[in-house]
């Protein structure tokens, strides 16, 4: 038997996963806690370890996880939490880089989007749910239909918190006040979406700023600065490896071009593990130019969206760098403005 | 625990998993059994997908103790998993011709859609053979000894199992009706006729050779029974071809899997006289690219051979396409498909074909 937990990076999912594990094995016996965001990394899990029973943890599942469990009608927990708390958790608690820590929340959030409002979801929040411990886990215990009673809810929810009180706490305003603008802007840029769609379901246009990409040339270093295209024809930059919701997508990418850069095209290509959508940059004149490409994500789609800009011919001279690209749904998109030259004042 | 069967569609394959199922239920809990891909997938032509997934959406579907993955076109990424790990898994192989035989039996399907299906099935199986935790059964040796299979299944995949439990296992598969059709070896009741057989062995033949101990597949023959006529409804190019008309593709398939390597394709074509001048495109297309190609411009009506040269790499998903084009305006005359014969490289042996022949030859009317 499998039970799924999926959730956002941090305390709360992690917390859910240990009562599901915990709540499994008290019930049928020894229970791995595998991590697995896909089907084919579920079966890798069980091949190695034998397991026939598991908790499967997932912070970014796929979509054909998720279908797999909504046609076989399996219940399963989503575990939310507020994006900035789950940065301020793996920024400061875990020490992870604050772009890493971005790209891995928003892609979660975004995964999860498909995941709270599907058949089978028990929803929980970290803000109402964790508090009321006890409460949760005898819930969970019910949706997973693991039969468990009082007492054991009772030990259970007092092992844990034994075990939290070790989480040192993090002071998140002063955290947040000390960061760069453009690194509030780029966090900012990647999560406010999706903590507005926790809040009343919409989905704001979302942002990934420079410090999110990275050097065609170069791939471990972020693209923060110019990038030199002095060279043979190539992939200049490529980013950010971030997962989007399903649905239609319309993406602006503005970049500022230099004089001499601004004398060649350059090859625009939006992939996950296979191609989507490409369009082409003719800046004409030194300053920020951009393109629009629309494209479309369907419901299986598990991996992250990269964007690769490639210059088509040789260079003697000049430096292109990143603005920023914005994703707007197709809804909310109709008046996008048509693919190809978006031209704009520096 | 997994237990995994590689296997070619057919009786012994069957056989194998009904063993296994019977260890792993001797061991305790719930047993699934699960053969992919299903007979349908086998047969169409959309890319399957991944042994991998279809493991992890059995175990949600049915969450069982064990699950016998009964696997008859294992794929290269499942293949990389079972090299890294220390899995013991089983390879059941048996004469391919026999998988089409008995695959006919259970669809009814067209013999040119069963044969290309088998053939999927085997350019990965010696490879999977080969790994450390493989144990390579051979359906002929299994047939005479159906306990001493049992009990090498058993002690390779349940090492620790006892020999009474072994034994009950064995005294309990020989009484089953699937036990004794594939101990006494009994054909299919489907017959195929010899002009199928043809199809089917010149497909198959160098596999069924390569499982017996060739060094490799040796020579494949895929005849026009296995390609597909480009017209409106689904036909074989099975008689003349009016070339007539715009530049165009006249033939293409069979979507067949080769092993990997590099590979000379000969492709035997019959033209017709008044076809000399047409300029025929040949070409080898796999993976949404063209590996090679080559152009035949007939002199005069007789029988030609175009050759090609390609490289399949081993991680390719996609099987091999052949297709013949013709490329100029205004084009005229027949032409008739004889067969494609693919050697590996390093076995390839020179043989003659001039275009003297009567191009009706190559139809062998």
């Amino acid at each position: 038997m499998f039970h799924f937990v999926f959730g956002l990076p941090g305390g709360f999912a992690e917390w859910c996963d240990a009562v599901a594990a915990e709540l499994a094995r008290r019930a049928f016996g020894p229970t791995e806690l595998i991590r697995a965001d896909t089907l084919e990394q579920i079966a890798l899990n069980v091949i190695a370890t034998g397991a026939s029973r598991a908790t499967v943890s997932s912070r970014q599942p796929g979509g054909r996880l998720r279908a797999a469990l909504v046609e076989n009608g399996r219940n399963f927990i989503v575990a939310l939490e507020d994006p900035r708390m789950a940065l301020v958790e793996l920024v400061l608690g875990q020490g992870i880089g604050l772009a890493v820590a971005t790209q891995a929340i928003a892609s979660s959030c975004a995964a999860l989007i498909g995941y709270a409002g599907a058949p089978g979801a028990l929803t929980l929040e970290s803000a109402r749910d964790w508090p009321q411990a006890a409460a949760t886990v005898a819930a969970m215990a019910r949706h997973l239909q693991i039969g468990v009673d009082d007492s054991e809810i009772g030990d259970l929810v007092a092992q844990l918190a034994a075990r939290d009180t070790t989480r040192p706490p993090h002071d998140a305003v002063a955290w947040w006040s000390s960061l760069a603008v453009s690194e509030q802007e780029m966090a900012s840029g990647a999560l406010a979406p999706f903590i507005e769609h926790q809040e009343n379901g919409e989905l704001p246009p979302i942002t990934w700023t420079r410090d999110l990409f990275f050097s065609g040339d170069r791939p471990n270093e972020r693209a923060t600065g110019p990038l030199d295209i002095t060279g043979r024809a190539r992939c200049l930059l490529r980013g950010p490896d971030i997962i989007l919701p399903p649905g239609s997508w319309s993406l602006s990418l503005t970049m500022r071009f230099s004089r001499e850069a601004a004398e060649h095209e350059f090859r625009v290509e939006i992939c996950t593990d296979y191609p989507l959508a490409s369009g082409t940059i003719r800046p004409q004149q030194e300053g920020r130019a951009g393109v629009t490409v629309d494209f479309a994500l369907g419901d299986s789609a598990e991996h992250p969206i990269a964007i690769r800009v490639s210059s088509l011919r040789a260079a003697f001279d000049g430096a292109i760098t990143v603005v920023g690209a914005t994703l707007v749904r197709a809804a909310s998109a109709a008046d996008a403005p048509p693919a190809g030259l978006v031209p704009a004042g520096d | 625990m997994i237990f995994f069967c590689l296997g070619l569609p057919g009786r012994f394959a069957e056989w194998c998993d009904d063993v296994i199922a019977r260890l792993a239920q001797s061991i305790g809990g719930s047993v699934a059994v699960q053969t992919w891909p299903s007979s349908d997938e086998m047969l169409g032509f959309q890319l399957l997908p991944s042994a991998l997934d279809e493991v992890a959406l059995k175990l949600i579907r049915e969450a069982p103790t064990h699950l016998v993955m009964g696997a008859r076109q294992p794929d290269e990424r499942l293949r990389t998993v079972l090299a890294a790990g220390d899995a013991r898994f089983i390879v059941a192989l048996d004469d391919p011709r026999l998988a089409v035989s008995d695959m006919m039996a259970q669809t009814g399907a067209e013999l040119g859609m069963i044969t290309r299906a088998v053939a999927n099935c085997c350019p990965l199986m010696m490879r999977f053979a080969s790994l450390p935790g493989a144990l390579r059964l051979d359906a002929d040796r299994a047939r005479t000894d159906v306990g001493g299979t049992v009990f090498t299944i058993a002690r390779h995949l349940v090492p620790d199992m006892s020999d009474a439990q072994i034994v009950q296992i064995i005294d309990d598969i020989a009484a089953t009706e699937l036990t004794r059709a594939f101990a006494l070896g009994e054909q299919s009741p489907t017959a195929i006729s010899p002009q199928g057989y043809r199809v089917v062995d010149g497909a198959l033949s160098g596999y069924a050779e390569q499982f017996r101990g060739a060094v490799d597949v040796g020579q494949i023959v895929w005849r026009r029974e296995l390609f597909v006529l480009y017209a409106e409804n689904f036909q074989r190019p099975n008689g003349v071809i009016n070339v007539a008309g715009p530049p165009r593709a006249l033939i293409y398939g069979p979507y067949i899997h080769l092993p990997p390597g590099r590979w000379m394709a000969r492709i035997v074509l019959g033209v017709s006289p008044d076809a000399a001048g047409n300029s025929f495109l040949v070409d080898a297309f796999a993976d949404n690219r063209q590996l090679s190609q080559t152009v035949l411009v007939p002199v005069k009506g007789g029988v030609y051979a175009a050759d090609i040269e390609f490289s399949m790499d081993e991680a390719s998903a996609w099987s091999l396409e052949i297709r013949v084009l013709v490329t100029n305006e205004n084009a005229r005359g027949e032409l008739a498909l004889g067969h494609v014969t693919l050697q590996p490289i390093s076995t390839r042996q020179p043989d003659a074909i001039t275009g003297s022949e009567d191009f009706e030859t190559v139809l062998e009317f």
